[in-house]
C-alpha cells in the first residue's frame, strides 16, 4: 500500500488526539468523583440514578418528618408526665378534703388548690412546639384551651360540655345546625408507609398520627347523668362542691377523676409505643438513604482502582504517541542523501 | 538516410522532458502539505517521425524512435474514491449536526448536563415536596404556606427558563442555518464560476495541443469545494467532457456548467424553517447533510407532529411540547385540589387557582404553557396564605393531597400524539432519558461514520496524497537519466568529432 506523507501525519494527529482525550477525561473523572454527569453519556445508568436521587430525597423527608414527629412527641410526654403528677396530686387533696377535720375554712383552702392544680394542667395543655400547640388538633395563633368570663372550660371558643363526636369528627349542635369544631382534625405526617388517602383524608394506617386531639384526651361532653367528661370541668365541679361540701357530688367526681387518670395514663404509654415506633423507623430510613447513596455512587461513581491504572496507562500511552511522532515524522529518504 | 544530428536531438528531448519532471517533483515537495493538492506527473510518450502513423510506422531504420516528448502535467486520483468520502462525509456530518444541537437542547435542561445538578425541574420538585411537606406538618400557618408559595414560584421560574432556553437554541441554530445556507449558495457559485474557467482553459490547452492537462490547481480547488458541500448536503458529481462537472444535490441539478442554483431559508411564524430552491420555491430535500440535521432538528416534534412542516425527529418542538404538558399538568393539579367553595351537602363547588398562564399584557392566556406558567394572581394578591383552605377548618387533608397527587399518584400527560404515565418525576426522568438517548445515538453514529469516512479520506491520499520518498527517488531517476542524456550528447558530439575533424585528414 501506498503511504502518503499526509496519510502519516493525519493518523498521527488522530493518535495524539485520542490519547490526549483519555488523558483529559480521565482526569475530569478522578477530579468530580464522578465516571460521568452528562446524562447521554450513559442513559441508562443516568435515568436510573436520577430516579434513585427522587427517592433519596424523598427518604430524606421522611427522616427529617421522623425527627420531627420525635420531638414533638418528646414534647407531648413532657407535658403528660406533669399532668399525670398534677392529677395524682388533686386525688391526694380530695381524700384530704373528705377527711379533713379543720372544716369549711379547710376544705375551701383545698378546693382553691385543686383550682390551682385545674389552672396549672391548661399551661400544660396549651404547650407548643415549633409555634403549634401539640395538644390542639390543627391550632396554630390562639391557644386551644381556655376559660370564659362564668368558669365554662372552651375548646377553640366552643363549651367542651356541649361538644359530640361521630364518624364525621368532632361538632355541636348550634340551635339545631350541626357545626364542625374548628381545628380538632388530624394532622398525619409521610414516614414513607406508603402514604395513601380516601378522597381528601388520610388513610389512618399509611401515615403517622402527629396531632393528639385535646378534646380526646381531656374529654368532652356529658355522660348519661348530665356530668360533664372533661377533666377541667371536674376539677371545677370538685372544687366548687368542695366549697360548698356536697359530700355526694364530690364522690361522684372523684370517681369520675380516678377513672379519668385511668385513661390517661393509656394515652401516656400509647406515646411510648410510638416513641419506639419511631425509632425503628427512623434506622429503617436510614438505612435505605444509605442503600441508595451505595446505589448512585455504583452507578455514577468512579471505581477508583481502574480509573489510577486508567491514568497511568494514559501517560504512557501519551508518551508513547508523542515520541513515536518525533521519530517518524521527519524521516524520509531525503534525509539520507548526500 | 540518418539525419546528422538525430541522435543529438534525441538526447536533447531527453534533458528537456527530464528538466519539466524534475520541475514536477519540485513542485509535488512544494505542495506536501498544501490542503487539497493532488500529486501531479509527467505524461510522456515516446516520438516517433511520423505522428499520423503508428510509432514505428515502418522497419526503415530512419524512422526509428526520435526520443520522448512530454504530453502534459497531470493529476493522480481516483474519482471513485472521491464519490465514497463525499457520501459518507454527508452522512456522517448529518449525525454529527443532530448530536451538536440536540446537546444544545440538553444544556438547557440542568439536570440533564449534569444529573446532579439542583437547579433543573427535579430538583425543583425536590423544594416544593420539601416545603409542602414542611407545610403539611403545621397546615394553619402562614409562613409554612409561604414557602409553598417559593417553591411553586421556583418551579414556574425552572419552566420559564427551560422555555426561554429553547427559544434561545431555536434561534441560534436557525441563525447557524442561515449561515450554512449563505455558505451553501457561496460554494455553489464558486464551483459554476471554476467550471467556466476549466472549460475555457481546456479549450486553450486543446488548441495548443496539450489536450491531456487540465488546469490542475482550478480541479484542486473544485475538489475542495466539493467535499464542502458534501458537508451540507449529500450531492452526486458527473463529470462532462470539457472538464466542467454537474452536481446534483438531494436529487436535484443545482450546478450544471457554468450554470447553478441556490437555496433560501424561509421562516415561518411558528419559527419552524424550511429550506427550499430559489428557481423553483420547492422545499429542499436532503438525505444528508448538516442542513438536514438543522431543519429536522428545528422542526422535530417526535411523534407529535402536526403538520407538514414538522418532522418526526424529536427536536425543539417536541421538548417544548413535554414542559408545556408539565406546566399545563403542573397548574391543572393545583388547581383542582383546594377547595375554594364547598356546599352544604360538603361537595366541592369550586377550587382554588394556585397557578395561572399570564401574557406579556399580564392578561390570562388561553392555555398554560412552560413560557407563561406563574403563581396565579389569586395568590399573589392573598398573600401566601391564601392555599390555607380555612383557618378554621380542616386543610392538613388538602396539603396532603396536593402532594400525593404531585408526588405519589400517576398521572397522565397527553399532549398530541404522546401519553405518559407516572409521577411529574419520572415524567421529567422520562424526557431527559430520551434526549440522552438521541444525543448519544447521533454521537455513536456520528463517530462510526465518521471513521469510515476518515477511511476513504485515507485511501484517497493513498493514491493522490505526496510521499516524500517517492519524489526523492524520482528525483534521483529524473537527475541521472538527465546525466545519461548529457553524456550521451558528449558521446554523439565525439563521434561528430571523429566525422568531421578526423575523416579526410589521412595522414595530415
Amino acid at each position: 500500500m501506498r503511504i502518503s506523507d499526509r496519510q502519516t501525519s493525519r493518523n498521527y494527529l488522530s493518535y495524539l488526539e485520542k490519547a490526549k482525550t483519555a488523558y483529559a477525561e480521565t482526569n475530569e473523572r478522578i477530579a468530580s468523583g464522578n465516571r460521568f454527569t452528562r446524562i447521554s453519556d450513559d442513559v441508562s445508568a443516568a435515568t436510573k440514578a436520577l430516579r434513585i436521587r427522587v427517592d433519596k430525597s424523598k427518604a430524606e423527608e421522611y427522616y427529617d418528618n421522623v425527627s420531627a414527629v420525635s420531638e414533638q412527641l418528646s414534647t407531648t410526654e413532657d407535658a403528660m408526665t406533669s399532668i399525670n403528677e398534677i392529677l395524682g396530686k388533686v386525688h391526694t387533696k380530695v381524700l384530704s378534703a373528705m377527711n379533713s377535720t379543720s372544716g369549711d375554712s379547710g376544705r375551701e383552702t383545698l378546693a382553691d388548690e385543686i383550682e390551682d392544680l385545674r389552672d396549672e394542667i391548661l399551661q400544660f395543655a396549651n404547650t407548643t412546639y415549633n409555634d403549634m400547640f401539640v395538644l390542639g388538633g390543627s391550632s396554630a395563633g390562639n391557644a386551644p384551651f381556655s376559660f370564659d368570663d362564668s368558669g365554662n372550660f372552651l375548646y377553640n371558643e366552643i363549651d367542651v360540655n356541649s361538644i359530640e363526636h361521630d364518624d364525621s369528627g368532632y361538632f355541636y349542635m348550634d340551635g339545631t345546625t350541626r357545626t364542625d369544631i374548628p381545628m380538632s382534625g388530624e394532622i398525619y405526617v409521610d414516614i414513607g408507609l406508603g402514604i395513601s388517602m380516601t378522597g381528601s383524608n388520610v388513610d389512618s394506617d399509611s401515615a403517622m398520627k402527629t396531632s393528639y386531639s385535646g378534646l380526646e384526651i381531656f374529654g368532652y361532653g356529658e355522660d348519661d347523668d348530665g356530668n360533664t367528661n372533661n377533666i377541667f370541668n371536674m376539677l371545677t365541679q370538685l372544687s366548687e362542691n368542695l366549697t360548698d361540701y356536697d359530700e355526694d357530688a364530690v364522690g361522684t367526681y372523684d370517681d369520675k377523676l380516678l377513672s379519668y387518670t385511668e385513661t390517661f395514663r393509656g394515652y401516656l404509654t400509647d406515646i411510648g409505643a410510638k416513641t419506639s415506633f419511631l425509632d425503628t423507623i427512623k434506622n429503617r430510613i436510614t438505612d435505605s438513604i444509605d442503600t441508595y447513596e451505595s446505589q448512585i455512587s455504583r452507578l455514577i461513581g468512579v471505581d477508583d482502582a481502574e480509573e489510577a491504572s486508567n491514568q497511568s496507562m494514559n501517560d504512557y500511552v501519551l508518551k508513547a504517541v508523542l515520541s513515536m511522532g518525533a521519530d517518524i515524522i521527519p524521516v524520509s529518504l531525503m534525509d539520507f542523501l548526500n | 538516410m540518418r539525419s546528422t544530428f538525430s541522435g543529438m536531438d534525441i538526447a536533447r528531448s531527453a534533458i528537456v522532458v527530464n528538466q519539466i519532471a524534475q520541475d514536477v517533483v519540485a513542485n509535488n515537495i512544494a505542495n506536501i502539505d498544501t490542503e487539497g493538492y493532488t500529486r501531479q506527473r509527467v505524461e510522456r510518450a515516446a516520438t516517433a517521425v511520423s505522428s499520423y502513423s503508428s510509432r514505428i510506422s515502418s522497419n526503415a531504420l530512419e524512422n526509428n524512435g526520435t526520443g520522448v516528448a512530454a504530453l502534459g502535467v497531470s493529476q493522480v486520483r481516483d474519482s471513485f474514491l472521491d464519490k465514497c468520502y463525499r457520501d459518507e462525509n454527508s452522512i456522517s456530518s448529518c449525525y454529527s449536526q443532530t448530536a451538536d444541537i440536540l446537546n444544545d437542547i440538553l444544556s438547557v435542561f440542568p439536570d440533564g448536563a449534569d444529573i446532579t445538578d439542583e437547579s433543573g425541574l427535579i430538583g425543583g420538585l425536590e423544594t416544593l415536596y420539601t416545603n409542602l411537606t414542611t407545610f403539611i406538618q403545621s397546615p394553619t400557618s402562614e409562613s409554612e404556606a409561604n414557602l409553598v408559595k417559593t417553591a411553586f414560584t421556583n418551579l414556574t421560574q425552572i419552566l420559564n427558563q427551560l422555555d426561554s432556553g429553547l427559544t434561545t437554541v431555536c434561534q441560534r441554530q436557525t441563525e447557524d442555518l442561515q449561515t450554512t445556507v449563505d455558505r451553501t449558495n457561496d460554494l455553489l457559485e464558486q464551483i459554476s464560476s471554476l467550471n467556466s474557467n476549466i472549460a475555457a482553459d481546456s479549450t486553450i490547452m486543446a488548441n495548443s495541443g496539450s489536450e491531456y492537462c487540465q488546469s490542475n490547481e482550478l480541479l484542486d480547488e473544485r475538489n475542495l469545494l466539493l467535499d464542502e458541500l458534501s458537508t451540507y448536503g449529500d450531492i452526486n458529481v458527473t463529470e462532462n467532457s470539457d472538464g466542467t462537472v454537474n452536481v446534483e444535490m438531494g436529487g436535484k441539478l443545482v450546478v450544471e456548467k457554468g450554470e447553478y442554483d441556490s437555496l433560501s431559508l424561509n421562516i415561518d411564524e411558528n419559527s419552524y424553517v424550511d429550506v427550499v430552491w430559489r428557481t423553483s420555491g420547492n422545499s429542499v430535500l436532503l438525505s444528508g447533510g448538516s442542513i438536514r440535521a438543522y431543519v429536522d432538528v428545528i422542526n422535530g416534534r417526535g411523534s407529535n407532529v402536526q403538520s407538514n412542516a414538522e418532522t418526526s425527529v424529536q427536536g425543539i418542538p417536541y421538548y417544548r411540547d413535554r414542559i408545556n404538558e408539565f406546566a399545563s399538568a403542573l397548574a391543572d393539579v393545583a388547581n383542582s385540589t383546594i377547595p375554594a367553595t364547598i356546599d352544604s351537602s360538603k361537595t366541592i363547588t369550586s377550587y382554588k387557582t394556585l397557578l395561572g398562564g399570564y401574557e406579556s399584557d399580564d392578561t390570562e392566556a388561553k392555555a398554560v404553557t412552560a413560557g407563561n406558567i406563574s403563581i396565579s394572581d389569586e395568590w399573589t394578591t392573598d398573600g401566601a396564605g391564601y392555599i390555607i383552605y380555612s383557618d378554621s377548618e380542616n386543610v392538613e387533608d388538602y396539603a396532603q393531597l396536593l402532594s400525593n397527587k404531585l408526588f405519589e399518584n400517576s398521572y397522565t400527560f397527553s399532549s398530541y400524539g404522546e401519553t405518559y404515565s407516572g409521577t411529574f418525576s419520572n415524567y421529567t426522568i422520562d424526557m431527559l432519558g430520551k434526549i440522552g438517548t438521541d444525543v448519544s445515538f447521533n454521537e455513536g453514529r456520528s463517530e462510526a461514520t465518521a471513521t469510515v469516512a476518515d477511511d476513504y479520506l485515507s485511501s484517497r491520499d493513498s493514491v493522490s496524497g505526496v510521499q516524500q520518498d517517492e519524489e526523492t527517488a524520482n528525483m534521483l531517476v529524473y537527475q541521472r537519466s538527465y546525466q545519461a542524456a548529457s553524456r550521451m550528447m558528449t558521446v554523439m558530439d565525439d563521434m561528430l568529432d571523429t566525422l568531421i575533424n578526423e575523416m579526410g585528414a589521412l595522414g595530415t
